[in-house]
């Protein structure tokens, strides 16, 4: 059973401001606007950001024009929209106190927009941390393949940009903070030698997708298909650390070449994880070449920030776009040449799309796409 | 300012707006004919008590059945009101 991506809207912010208000200052890729009016706690930034894909026509015709079997998966990267944290005490232009409390938990608002798609066979929710959104391909695989749905929507949202996520990545030193950049110059990029680390970003996706029956009824033009998708773990002692030998990368790869039924040689461009950080540069890249022969990889989080659980399928969806205009993109910033690790554009090769990702808490994503088929 | 048509339109953005609303006539009529659901409604009272200047612990004491019992609440513990729907929409959209 064939598995089809057949719609999609995405959102990231190229506008990068530095917050220096905040317990780390830190740069940032946000929608300000998303923030306009939080303070009376009548709004929610994460359900702004959200709102730029939630597109009424789309959903209007989603719930009108039922496929059948429908699920909806909201890839939240957690259990609660994290801005209303108590943890941060220092007020600071991110501050609010949200009102509507049960509209905070993931699986309430799940179903709020779950509903205004017509999605109301099973609506579910994923905490995978920043692998969330490509996680949730294999939930999607597995409802279309075995469980007999004809659609699965997704939509990927998360509080990206709120106090106490910068808090974290703040304290784990994981974002590149304005200190530390000033200092040293560095800026985003990944798998170089000079520049490194990443900012936190806003961002969000809405993917459709389609059973084979479904686009062959429907006679929709499919935008990919996913071939197999598949998460790992590794055997590491450290709840926020990677193993530098790629160990889960590499498992997760594995795992979704074996369920989409390829050779992992017929893999030719990546959408790497790609944040940049030393940790990640080396897992990631070890792991990469453990299993794959030629490939050329790009990186979205230099360009867009990290846009946490949303990031798995927004990347993917912008390499799409990127594909059909003809180019795999180099990764910004890169300082030196690189032909695998692109430091520029190149023409799309034949072969397979694969997508990683990782997120704390152990967890690896992988998912393999034949190519865009617009 | 005309209460139920205060109340219609908060509700109304309240309400997801693919789902039908049925605007309140009367004072008197059970809220649960508009069809609003207890999420609505929960969203609507937080709304209409921001709009009053009604703080959370007082708001906790809300359960209104009827237009009339809700305007009741309100009245006894506000410390502002609306000027205008207009006014009162331009603070919840």
């Amino acid at each position: 059973m064939n598995v089809y991506l057949t719609q999609s809207r995405f959102t990231y912010s190229t506008h990068v401001e530095l917050l220096d208000d905040i317990l780390f200052p830190q740069k940032v890729h946000w929608f300000p606007e998303t923030y306009h009016k939080a303070t009376t706690g009548m709004f929610y930034p994460p359900h702004k950001v959200a709102e730029k894909v939630l597109d009424p026509d789309l959903m209007a015709d989603l719930r009108e024009n039922s496929a059948g079997k429908t699920a909806f998966i909201l890839a939240a990267g957690n259990t609660n929209f994290s801005g209303i944290s108590p943890h941060n005490k220092k007020p600071s232009r991110l501050s609010y106190a949200y009102k509507f409390l049960p509209l905070t938990l993931t699986q309430v608002y799940a179903a709020r927009v779950a509903q205004a798609c017509g999605a109301s066979d099973q609506i579910i929710t994923d905490s995978s941390a920043c692998a969330s959104s490509l996680k949730v391909l294999m939930d999607v695989s597995n409802l279309i393949q075995n469980y007999g749905f004809d659609r699965v929507i997704v939509l990927a949202v998360e509080d990206q940009v709120s106090n106490s996520v910068l808090e974290f990545f703040g304290e784990t030193r994981a974002a590149l903070l304005h200190e530390e950049e000033s200092k040293t110059g560095a800026v985003p990029s990944a798998f170089d030698s000079k520049n490194y680390g990443f900012y936190v970003g806003q961002g969000a996706a809405f993917a459709v997708f389609d059973s084979e029956q479904t686009v062959e009824r429907s006679g929709i033009d499919p935008i990919a298909r996913l071939m197999g998708a598949y998460s790992a773990s590794e055997v590491i002692n450290n709840a926020i650390g990677q193993r530098e030998d790629g160990q889960g990368f590499a498992q997760a790869i594995k795992g979704a070449a074996y369920y989409a039924d390829i050779n992992v040689e017929d893999i030719r461009t990546v959408k790497t994880h790609g944040t940049g950080t030393q940790s990640n540069n080396a897992s990631e890249s070890a792991g990469l070449r453990s299993v794959l022969k030629d490939f050329i990889a790009t990186a979205y989080k230099p360009r867009i920030g990290h846009t946490m659980g949303v990031s798995g399928l927004l990347e993917t969806l912008l390499l799409f776009e990127d594909m059909k205009a003809g180019f795999v993109p180099g990764i910004p910033n890169r300082s030196e040449e690189d032909a695998v690790f692109l430091s520029s554009h190149a023409p799309v090769p034949d072969g397979l799309v694969l997508s990683v990702a990782a997120g704390m808490g152990n967890i690896y994503s992988a998912a393999i796409f034949d190519r865009p088929c617009r | 300012m005309d209460f139920l048509q205060l109340l219609n339109a908060v509700a109304r953005v309240a309400k997801p707006d693919y789902q039908e609303f049925i605007p309140l006539q009367d004072m008197a009529a059970p809220i649960a004919q508009s069809n609003l659901d207890s999420l609505d409604l929960l969203i609507t009272s937080i709304y209409l008590c921001e709009l009053y200047g009604i703080d959370q612990e007082t708001s906790k004491g809300m359960s209104p059945a009827t237009p009339q019992e809700l305007l009741n609440f309100l009245n006894e513990h506000k410390t502002k009101e609306p000027q205008s729907v207009e006014a009162a929409l331009k603070e919840v959209r």
